[in-house]
């Protein structure tokens, strides 16, 4: 085997420097794209108080005086939230975090407004929801002297942190969702070394006890949420690949169906149309209306030049008659329901670069984009109805809020979060 | 200038008047100075066009937010390269993740010229094999032709470490070049 000359290696690299050059000719309008995105609403930065605080406890030292005369002068001049017509969001964020090299992820909240940014749980864990009260979490745990994994509830202050009991050999409970009044949880179970035990299991959220099984499948049985009154469940059922983690979630992208069951295990019924599919990786394809009599989702209709074909669906509380309310479109994986009842978001590719998300009225009237300046993906409702949070999905993964018309896009942290991985309770922790 | 940019800051958070003129006595300038070589460092990197101007639009915004940035060209730059190096990678690992997918893969410009280059393929693969600092001070030495004097002053390095830093760089291109060309032609 020849090695390669050093010269010829150079001259590689500075044939390849000349047509990095050749590309890389800024347009006359470049710097102003750049100074325009300064001045926008995106550039302003959260807090980062534990890599910032020197410098900012510095600055004030050196600024004192200065400073006071500019807050002052500031305050004056500050027409503020109530000024704007607009509160600051409030309540309480959750979301995922890979921090690792390992691809773990850690759990993390943060208040809506941007403050008060808490690490919960030492450990990696993944899949969370907020009770319906706001003030507990399920998510994904990890038994001690286990490989299986169970769920973990904890008040929203990380304090009380309770994993629920693994007692049958070989049986995972993972994360699921909480009934609405919070007494209960749906899980997904599974066995790897014995599937005829898969399927969909519930149990009392204080303790783990009085378990029911509710479906059985050799594939996976992914709970997405309870009816409103608590007598249905609607889940994803999909091939049966490791689905728990979410990055292997995204690493085995699987398409599956969505179906409904009653609480007591009676039959099944498809609500995703025959021939369709529904992608579970980024979140939950759909849910329930506020007053639970529709459902909405996503799903996927592919064609050989078109894998990516797939729109939006609502169907009647009972999983029957399935109609699509939205063109087709590019690779839709969600379609949530506001909680007042009269949009639904849903995401798409919505230009060449980028993927975006939308709203339409449950009747498919209305249909708009909301103007981002970033690609984002799978938007979760504030609490209120009157704002979205998203992740970036363009340069750096971060959570960005926003209100409905595309106004007071507001960064939630600076950091890479994970995009799928949120929820927002309406409780202030 | 961190007066200008805490009262710049305070006017945007507060939604009062365009800071813009402020900016425009230090910040616009360097954008204007440095956003050529900015761009290509961020090419280099990410081998697109269009990612790579988002990625110098965000770098130099997240420049513009930190207190600490400096105002100084030559510190500035450092910063900003940072920031880019940081934005890339951080694509990079994302593109990986979702390749298998197709999402978030939106297909290319066909404009775009970058589509249209005859690219050393392997070379691109191979720097991107480098540690951070070496791609840095490889981009520095090639692709902005920069002595090694300034490379030290760049990487914040002794007299003599830069070079020994493209030294070691070169040393492992031409290795895993080899061996590409060798898997190439069994």
């Amino acid at each position: 085997m020849m090695m390669h000359s050093q010269t010829d290696v150079e001259a590689r690299l500075r044939r390849d420097a000349d047509s990095v050059r050749r590309a890389a000719q800024p347009g006359p309008t470049f710097h102003h794209h750049i100074m325009a995105r300064l001045a926008g609403p995106a550039p302003v930065a959260p807090p980062r108080w534990g890599s910032r605080l020197p410098a900012q406890v510095l600055l004030a030292v050196a600024l004192v005086v200065a400073a006071v005369g500019v807050y002052v002068v500031a305050r004056q001049l500050a027409p503020g939230p109530a000024r704007h017509g607009l509160a600051p969001p409030r309540g309480t964020i959750v979301f995922g975090r890979i921090n690792n090299v390992n691809g773990d992820e850690y759990i993390y909240t943060i208040r809506a407004d941007g403050t008060g940014e808490k690490a919960l749980v030492a450990t990696p864990s993944c899949c969370m929801r907020w009770s319906h009260k706001g003030d507990r979490l399920l998510l994904a745990a990890s038994p001690s002297q286990s490989t299986l994994i169970s769920t973990a509830t904890m008040r929203a202050d990380g304090s009380d942190y309770r994993v629920l009991p693994l007692d049958s050999p070989g049986l995972n409970l993972g994360p699921g969702i909480w009934s609405p009044d919070d007494s209960r949880i749906a899980f997904e179970g599974w066995d790897d070394s014995n599937p005829s035990r898969n399927g969909i299991y519930t149990a009392d959220s204080a303790d783990g006890g009085n378990r029911h099984r509710i479906t059985t499948t050799s594939q996976h049985d992914i709970p997405i949420s309870y009816s409103p009154d608590g007598s249905k469940i609607l889940f994803w059922r999909g091939p049966a690949n490791n689905l728990v983690a979410n990055q292997q979630m995204a690493d085995n992208l699987q398409a599956g169906q969505l179906f409904l069951v009653g609480v007591d295990g009676s039959p099944l019924t498809q609500v995703s149309p025959p021939g369709m599919t529904s992608w579970m990786s980024f979140g939950d394809p759909g849910g329930w209306s506020p007053d639970g009599a529709q459902i909405s989702f996503a799903a996927f209709s592919p064609t050989p030049s078109d894998p990516g074909r797939s729109a939006v669906f609502v169907a009647a509380g009972d999983g029957t008659n399935p109609r699509q309310i939205s063109d087709w479109g590019t690779y839709t994986t969600s379609a949530r329901w506001s909680p007042t009842g009269d949009w639904i978001v849903f995401d798409r590719i919505v230009s060449p670069f980028a993927h975006g998300f939308l709203l339409v009225h449950p009747d498919g009237s209305g249909a708009r984009a909301i103007p981002l300046l970033r690609a984002a993906c799978c938007a979760v409702w504030s609490p209120d109805g009157n704002r979205l949070l998203f992740g970036a999905s363009d340069i750096s993964d971060d959570l960005w809020t926003v209100q409905l018309d595309g106004s007071h896009l507001t960064p939630l942290i600076g950091t890479p979060a994970h995009m799928a991985d949120l929820g927002w309770s309406g409780a202030t922790r | 200038v961190r007066l200008a940019r805490t009262y710049d800051a305070l006017q945007e958070r507060t939604g009062t008047v365009s800071p813009t003129p402020i900016r425009q006595t230090w910040f616009e300038p360097l954008v204007v100075a440095l956003e050529r070589s900015a761009l290509a460092f961020a090419v280099m990197l990410v081998r697109d066009r269009s990612t790579a101007e988002e990625i110098v639009q965000e770098a130099f915004a997240r420049v513009w937010v930190s207190p600490n940035t400096p105002a100084e060209e030559a510190e500035f730059r450092r910063w900003l390269y940072r920031a880019i190096t940081n934005l890339a990678h951080d694509h990079l690992r994302r593109q990986a993740r979702f390749a298998r997918l197709g999402f978030w893969l939106a297909p290319k410009n066909p404009l775009d010229p970058i589509d249209r280059w005859v690219e050393d393929q392997d070379l691109v693969q191979t720097l991107r094999r480098l540690s951070r600092r070496e791609q840095l001070a490889v981009y520095l030495f090639y692709y902005e032709d920069r002595p090694f004097r300034e490379l030290d002053q760049f990487l914040g390095t002794r007299p003599g470490t830069a070079r020994k830093l493209v030294s070691r760089a070169l040393q492992k291109l031409r290795t895993q070049l080899t061996v590409e060309a060798a898997g190439e032609s069994t």
